[in-house]
Order: C-alpha cells, then sequence, then structure tokens
C-alpha cells in the first residue's frame, strides 16, 4: 500500500516533468506549427543555470528558481529573435534544420563549459520527508507537484481570458484570419517561445534536484514529451498534458511490478498501440485546416 | 461619380519573391461604391488584395487611403487606418463562438463601443443573432461567410477587401449575400472591392468593374459598361460578345 502511494507520487512527479516540457512543445506546434527540436536543451539549460546559481553564487535554493524562470524567459526571448523569428514562415524541413542544429550546437557548448560528467544539486527540500500515511515522501516532490499544476493553472488563464492568450489562440486556430484582423503573428510568435521556455524552465528548476545534471540529459525526457505530444493529438496542449501524466504513471506502476528497464517498453509499445487505435491521438482533432 | 477616391492605387507592382505578380496596377475606387475584380484563375487578384492590406509588400508604386501614402505601413495599421480584409476560403476561428470571433474581429480597437457594434452585426445578420454562442466551425457556409464579412465590419473600415465572398454558396446564399454588400456600400458608405468568380452577378450589383490580366488593369468601366464589353463578356463572363445575340 505504502508502495502503491509513493509510486503514484513518483509517477506523477515524473509525469510533471514530461508535461511541462510536452505543454511547451505543443504550444509552440500548436500556435506556430514549428516542431521545436531543441526544446529538451532548453530544460537542461534551466538546470544548468540552477546549478551555477547555487555553486557559484551561492544563493539558497528559494532565490535560484524564481531566478532560472527569469533567466529562462530572456533566453527564450533570445531564442525566437535569433531563430524561430527567422524560419517562421519558411518550409518545415529549415524549420526543422534551424532548431535540431540549436539542440546540437547547445548540447556540446554545455559539454565544452561544464564537461561532460554529472552535477549533482542538492535542493533542502530533497531531505525533508513528510509522512503521508505510511508513505514517506519527499517535500521536493511535493513542490514539484504544487508549482506543475500552478504553471498549468497560469497557462489556462492567460490562454482563456488575456489578450494575448486569445491571440495565440486565434493564430494557431487560423493565421490568415489572425492577420486579418490584426493580431500580430511575430508578438505572438514571441509570446509563444517564451511560454515554452518558462514552462520548460520550470520543470529544469524543479526536477534536476531529483536527478543528476549533464549535457545529455534531455534525451530521455524529450523523447517521453514528444511521446505525449503525439498521444495528446499533435498541438492540443490539454491533451499532451494528460498524456504526459498517463505516462509518468504507466512507468511507475511497470516499475513496482517488473524491472525498471521494461517501462520505457510499456510505455512506446502503448503509444504505438494508441496510434494504432486513432491515428489523430486520445485528443486530437482529425485534421488541422 | 466624380468624387475624392478612398483608395487609390499607382503603378502598383507586388509579387513573391523573384515572381512578379501585379506590373503597374493604377485604379480608384470611391466611398460607398462596389467595386468588382475578375480576371482569369492565376492572374493576381488575391495578390491584389493581399497587397492592398499590406499582407504582400508593393515593390514599386503607391497606395494611398484619404490622399494618404500608406504603401510603406504593416497590415494592423493599415486595419486601424480604415482598410479590412475578407481574404479567400475560410477565414474564421473555427473553435471559438460567433460571439467571440466577433470581438476578435475588434481585436485593434480599445474603445467601449465594441459591445454596441457586436450587438449592430447582430441586427445587420440576424442568422447568427440566434447562433451567438455556436461555434464558428459548426455554421453553415452562407453564416461562416456573413460571420468573415461581420467580423471586418468590426473595424468600421473605409476600404472592405472581399476575395470572393460567393464561394461555395448556394444560389440563394449568394442573393443574399450579394445585397448585403450592396447595403453595405450604400448604407454604411463602405467602399467594397471585391474579387469574385461568379462576374456576372457581381458585375450587375457593382458600380464598377475591373479586369486583371498580364498583370495590369486591361479593362475598367462602369458595371454596366463591363457587362456590355465584347472582349470581357467573351473571355471573362462566358457570354456571347454581342449582347443581342441568342
Ligand atoms: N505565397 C505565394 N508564393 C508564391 N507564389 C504565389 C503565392 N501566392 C500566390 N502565388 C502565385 O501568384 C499567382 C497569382 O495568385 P493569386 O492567388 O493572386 O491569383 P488569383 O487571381 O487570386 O487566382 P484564383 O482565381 O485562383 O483565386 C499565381 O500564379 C500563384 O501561383
Ligand atoms: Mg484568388
Amino acid at each position: 500500500m505504502e508502495l502503491l502511494l509513493n509510486q503514484l507520487i513518483n509517477g506523477l512527479t515524473a509525469g510533471s516533468e514530461y508535461a511541462l516540457i510536452a505543454a511547451g512543445l505543443a504550444l509552440i506546434f500548436g500556435v506556430l506549427e514549428v516542431v521545436n527540436f531543441a526544446h529538451g536543451e532548453f530544460y537542461m539549460l534551466s538546470s544548468y543555470y540552477l546549478y551555477l546559481l547555487m555553486t557559484r553564487y551561492n544563493l539558497p535554493y528559494v532565490v535560484a528558481v524564481p531566478l532560472v524562470i527569469v533567466a529562462m524567459i530572456l533566453s527564450g526571448v533570445i531564442f525566437y529573435y535569433l531563430v524561430i523569428r527567422r524560419v517562421l514562415s519558411r518550409s518545415w524541413q529549415l524549420q526543422l534544420i534551424a532548431t535540431l542544429a540549436l539542440s546540437i550546437v547547445m548540447v556540446n557548448t554545455a559539454i565544452v563549459l561544464s564537461g561532460p560528467v554529472p552535477k549533482y544539486l542538492e535542493s533542502p527540500l530533497n531531505s525533508q520527508i513528510v509522512q503521508i500515511g505510511m508513505a514517506s515522501i519527499s517535500v521536493q516532490r511535493l513542490v514539484v507537484l504544487a508549482a506543475t499544476a500552478i504553471s498549468f493553472a497560469t497557462l489556462y488563464a492567460v490562454l482563456k481570458y488575456t489578450r494575448i492568450g486569445k491571440a495565440m489562440r486565434a493564430v494557431a486556430q487560423n493565421r490568415e484570419a489572425a492577420a486579418a484582423v490584426g493580431i500580430s503573428v511575430e508578438k505572438v510568435g514571441l509570446a509563444t517561445v517564451v511560454a515554452g521556455c518558462a514552462l520548460a524552465g520550470v520543470a529544469g528548476a524543479l526536477i534536476s534536484p531529483l536527478y543528476t545534471i549533464h549535457p545529455g540529459m534531455a534525451a530521455l525526457v524529450i523523447i517521453k514529451a514528444f511521446a505525449a505530444v503525439i498521444v495528446g493529438g499533435f498541438g492540443n496542449v490539454t491533451g499532451a498534458v494528460l498524456a504526459a501524466f498517463l505516462i509518468g504513471l504507466l512507468e511507475a506502476l511497470v516499475t513496482t511490478v517488473l524491472p525498471s528497464e521494461y517501462a520505457d517498453a510499456f510505455v512506446f509499445g502503448g503509444m504505438i498501440l494508441v496510434l494504432l487505435v486513432r491515428p489523430h491521438g486520445l485528443f486530437g482533432r482529425v485534421a488541422r485546416s | 461619380m466624380a468624387g475624392e477616391p478612398v483608395l487609390q492605387l499607382q503603378d502598383v507592382h507586388a509579387g513573391y519573391g523573384e515572381i512578379r505578380i501585379l506590373k503597374g496596377v493604377s485604379f480608384a475606387i470611391e466611398p460607398g461604391t462596389v467595386t468588382s475584380v475578375i480576371g482569369a484563375n492565376g492572374a493576381g487578384k488575391s495578390t491584389l488584395l493581399k497587397t492592398i492590406f499590406g499582407m504582400v509588400q508593393a515593390s514599386d508604386g503607391a497606395i494611398r487611403l484619404d490622399g494618404r501614402d500608406v504603401t510603406g505601413l504593416k497590415s494592423e495599421e493599415r486595419l486601424q487606418r480604415g482598410i479590412a480584409i475578407v481574404p479567400q476560403g475560410r477565414c474564421n476561428f473555427p473553435l471559438m463562438s460567433v460571439q467571440e470571433n466577433l470581438e476578435l474581429g475588434a481585436f485593434i480597437r480599445r474603445d467601449g463601443d465594441i459591445k454596441a457594434d457586436i450587438e449592430a452585426m447582430y441586427g445587420l445578420f440576424s442568422s447568427l443573432d440566434a447562433k451567438r454562442k455556436v461555434i464558428a466551425g459548426n455554421l453553415s457556409g452562407g453564416e461562416q461567410q456573413m460571420l468573415e464579412i461581420a467580423m471586418a465590419l468590426m473595424t468600421r473600415p473605409r476600404v472592405m477587401l472581399l476575395d470572393e465572398p460567393s464561394l461555395g454558396l448556394s444560389p440563394r446564399m449568394l442573393d443574399y449575400v450579394f445585397s448585403s454588400i450592396r447595403d453595405l456600400a450604400r448604407g454604411h458608405g463602405t467602399a467594397i472591392l471585391m474579387v469574385e468568380q461568379n462576374a456576372v452577378q457581381a458585375l450587375r450589383i457593382s458600380d464598377r468593374g475591373i479586369v486583371i490580366e498580364l498583370g495590369r488593369v486591361s479593362h475598367q468601366g462602369s458595371g454596366v459598361e463591363m457587362l456590355s464589353e465584347p472582349d470581357v463578356r467573351r473571355a471573362y463572363l462566358g457570354l456571347p460578345a454581342d449582347r443581342n445575340a441568342p
């Protein structure tokens, strides 16, 4: 029973990580029709920001986390003007090469700057344990869950009620109609990319203390995030988030009964199964106009 | 029909990268009039409207609104000054309600009259009134066309560009759309420039007609003149050159 509860929390934490990254991917694809192959590297970047702030500048964890988010917003702005804006109305091949190239540059820059050896970060919340029933759970994991919930509530409110959020949905639904009513696709693009980077930043700042930080750390996560985006119906943010949690929970469930090596087989086997039955994903619309 | 033109094009050139489509287009339109643009498929009719709205940049020549040059302005700025467009094909937000679509039509406005103008649109297009909460994608083709015209009207334009408003409409809806367009021009003083495949019907409700051929204006005149011009009748209206022929 306690094992199950622990695994449930583990599954939800992993699901949060996948969901925060998948949401940004789905948002950028849904609004701008750009597949951002560098998205995982933004997760890696935010982990390094956290590492730098905590070890080089000796900032406490609770101070470093908001600074990481600010740094990610600025990085998103730079990323937008340097890469995305230039390929926004170009062919998908060009977009693919541009974001893939950035991903490679970021990974290799990280190797040059920090070396390939993994780094460890201690969050003070990691060693604080709370008892829930019979299970002992680290406060860090609870913070991850709370911060994820807050992030998605904020994202939902922005998309639903704010002027820029409405503009983002408008561009996602019909880019030409958006231009006709005077919505600037360039401004919407900036907001979308910044939102995606900030979400990846939340993931990096909260979850990296639970794992290790190294240049290739995104590889394992991004493939799950892509799976979530595909299963969720490409470009559907809610679908991607729900699918990400499903993947996290499925992994946790599999590892309670089987050796952990099987988890990926179940996740990707599940993905293939879903796509066989529902080619547009669990929550996908049938076609985009 | 001698008045001050609201929109004036002078030797406008435009295209896509190396591909030149408009090669010196000049004409003017007056407030409260309907002008139909006709031409073969791929002649550059949509490009003309997009160039006037600023979705395509003119490489040469001048576009003037009320005598002021707007050639260098972005679409958002042209919209602010009073040019609105309903592009070819579906041009609404299919997952949003009729009401939300109309609100987005007023995206560039910040004044307090938006609600009242939306009500005015429901008055103008009564078929939309009963469907305020319906998702635009679930409306019929004719209703979507009405919605898109209403969205463009939300900016209170001086010049409205309509790209094939009758596309995919039933003959009955087509009559309704055309008579609404004429009433808009007469009633609101909006100048309407529309591209139409149904050239005969479009010219019947138009004050003027313009033919685009090889990137230039090849013929222009009043709607009635165009309907009786032998070259135009043969090439674009699918009618015998002689209007008295059987
Ligand atoms: N974005 C684009 N990039 C390159 N060429 C384009 C683009 N849009 C249109 N064209 C080309 O420009 C020419 C004029 O196109 P345009 O859409 O203006 O024609 P049209 O007169 O509106 O035709 P239709 O009656 O089919 O709507 C065509 O040859 C078309 O292939
Ligand atoms: Mg056209």
